[in-house]
């Protein structure tokens, strides 16, 4: 089994749940950005929720299946037509060798994953066949899918069935203001206190870059930093410190002007402060911020983050539960 | 300030710092502390990221939590060190010549030092790999002298070739991206740090000595065609 890429959409790649463990040696996270929408697409066509499957960035490609098959699309509202016909998201269906799977214009959301039973068999590449493209490291060839591209596709699990469909309320939606809970961190006392209440209080839009290794964000005001002495190592800049990993979820602000919500294939380490870290439960609902989306930060404590991660597994284990009968 | 410092810097991650400026002594307790954490983690215990002057330690919250974390983490630290683990020395090749020196002229401009100067303060340095990051292969090292100490350019030149040696303030990295860097381009290295091997995908370990070797542009080419 095989797919054809017919055409490649705007910047479509193959991800898993990603590559964990690597980070020591400068190796980020990669997988899906949004891995809930991943697995429960996994889970639709009877793969186990790590298998690989492509992540789709505002434009979807058109592919041709080369036999058939059971796929399923989840995540942002990229309809999906099947030889043209619109076909149902969230819901696992059946694909005959030639058919084509295409899609429309982007309708909510930014980001598809489009799973296919025995999922895309790439070579597993340190642990994962997630696509690093900066790193040109897994994934197809190390880069987004081109023209005249063919996907190996694993074999088909016993599980694979058309018509599996995961219910409205497990499939997690973002709100528009989104609003990303931070916890506020690291450098945070080196911020002014008005310039504290300026980067919450204000109405941030998503830039055009952001994109897998950090979603930039700009319309706020300006944030300034305490005066003070570098330490010695780091650069002039007031946003510059000794250079110290970034955890996943962090954010900077170089230059005091941008921040940048670090996501899965974030560089390990550098010199930025760092003022904070979007709280790991709502990191998926930032892969589906498009462009130019307002968006706030909301400073919580650590027990609400922790909460709210739990929630998050609790609604990973329901949707398990329902896709696995 | 009184060190270590346990800062709370996500959900699932708490950073030890070990000082603020670069010293021996705060590197020598991120690399003990790292090295125990590999031998003995603790209960959710995910990776630890060493840094100059700091070790962000990732966790699994659900399992455990940053106060138990911190608990585990003060015992490691109480702890004999363990013996220093094989840190090599390793040479690495670079070429000096205007083609690859892209910032030589500037950096010699802003040191007072002519440019032979420079690149003999470069070759004297000792040099020690304190970090990756980045990206796949940056291991950053620190031990550039301070007669060519310069803070990172006001904004980050595109565009530059992997391979590049390139020097802040006391650090210095071989790059193996093309990539932007507000870092100063001292010369262009041959050398091979990504590895074909999954155990060990780079030439260096945290902790490893290095030393650079001048050689010539034919015999930068020589090595590159190897």
């Amino acid at each position: 089994m095989a797919i054809k890429v017919v055409s490649p959409g705007l910047s479509t790649t193959v991800q898993d749940l990603g590559r964990p463990g690597y980070y020591h040696i400068g190796i980020p996270l990669s997988g899906a950005m949004d891995r809930a929408a991943m697995a429960a697409a996994n889970l639709l066509v009877g793969n186990e929720e790590s298998a690989a499957g492509l992540e789709v960035v505002f434009m979807g490609p058109e592919l041709e299946f080369m036999l058939p098959s059971v796929v399923a699309i989840t995540g942002g509202e990229i309809p999906p037509k099947l030889n043209g016909t619109p076909c149902e998201t969230w819901t696992s269906f059946a694909v005959k060798a030639g058919d084509v799977l295409s899609f429309d214009f982007l309708k909510a959301g930014a980001r598809a994953y489009i799973a296919i039973a025995g999922g895309i068999d790439v070579p597993v590449v340190l642990g994962s066949r997630s696509t690093y493209t900066l790193g040109a490291l897994g994934g197809h060839q190390g880069r987004k899918l081109q023209t005249g591209d063919i996907l190996p596709v694993g074999s088909t699990p016993s599980k694979a069935r058309a018509g599996r469909t995961l219910d409205q309320k497990l499939r997690r939606q973002s709100t528009s203001p989104a609003e990303l809970r931070m916890l506020p961190g690291l450098y945070w006392h080196r911020v002014t206190e008005a310039a504290g209440k300026h980067f919450l209080s204000d109405t941030w839009k998503v830039a055009p870059e952001a994109d897998r290794i950090g979603y930039r964000f700009r319309g706020g005001r300006p944030i300034e930093f305490m005066p003070r002495t570098p330490p010695f190592g780091a650069g002039s800049d007031p946003s510059n410190i000794v250079d110290a990993c970034y955890p996943y979820g962090s954010i900077q602000i170089p230059s005091g002007t941008e921040p940048i919500v670090l996501h899965r294939d974030a560089v390990s380490g550098g010199g930025y402060f760092m003022v904070g870290a979007v709280i790991s439960a709502d990191m998926d609902l930032i892969a589906q911020l498009q462009p130019h989306m307002p968006a706030r930060f909301v400073a919580v404590d650590m027990p609400t983050a922790l909460a709210a991660r739990k929630d998050m597994n609790a609604q990973a284990a329901a949707v398990r539960a329902v896709l696995q009968l | 300030m009184e060190f270590p410092i346990f800062r709370p810097v996500a959900d699932h991650a708490v950073l030890v710092e070990f000082g603020e400026d670069i010293t021996d002594d705060a590197h020598a307790h991120v690399l003990n502390l790292d090295r125990a954490l590999s031998s003995a983690p603790f209960t959710g215990f995910k990776e630890a990221i060493p840094a100059f002057v700091n070790l962000l330690v990732d966790f699994d919250p659900l399992l455990t939590d940053h106060s138990t974390v911190e608990t585990a983490l003060r015992h490691l630290m109480r702890l004999p060190a363990s013996e220093q683990s094989q840190s090599q020395h390793r040479e690495v090749l670079v070429c000096y010549e205007d083609l690859f020196a892209k910032d030589l002229a500037a950096i010699a401009h802003h040191t007072g030092l002519s440019q032979e100067a420079v690149i003999n303060a470069h070759l004297a340095g000792d040099y020690k790999i304190y970090m990756y990051g980045f990206a796949p292969g940056y291991a950053y090292m620190a031990g550039t002298p301070k007669s060519i100490q310069l803070a990172r350019k006001p904004s980050p030149v595109r565009g530059i070739e992997a391979g590049s040696v390139i020097i802040a303030g006391a650090q210095c990295l071989v790059t193996t991206l093309t990539m932007p860097t507000g870092w100063w381009v001292l010369g262009r290295s041959p050398t091979r740090i990504l590895t074909d091997n999954p155990h060990q995908p780079f030439l260096f370990d945290v902790g490893d000595h290095i030393t650079f070797r001048r050689i010539s542009l034919a015999e930068y080419e020589a090595a590159k065609a190897q």
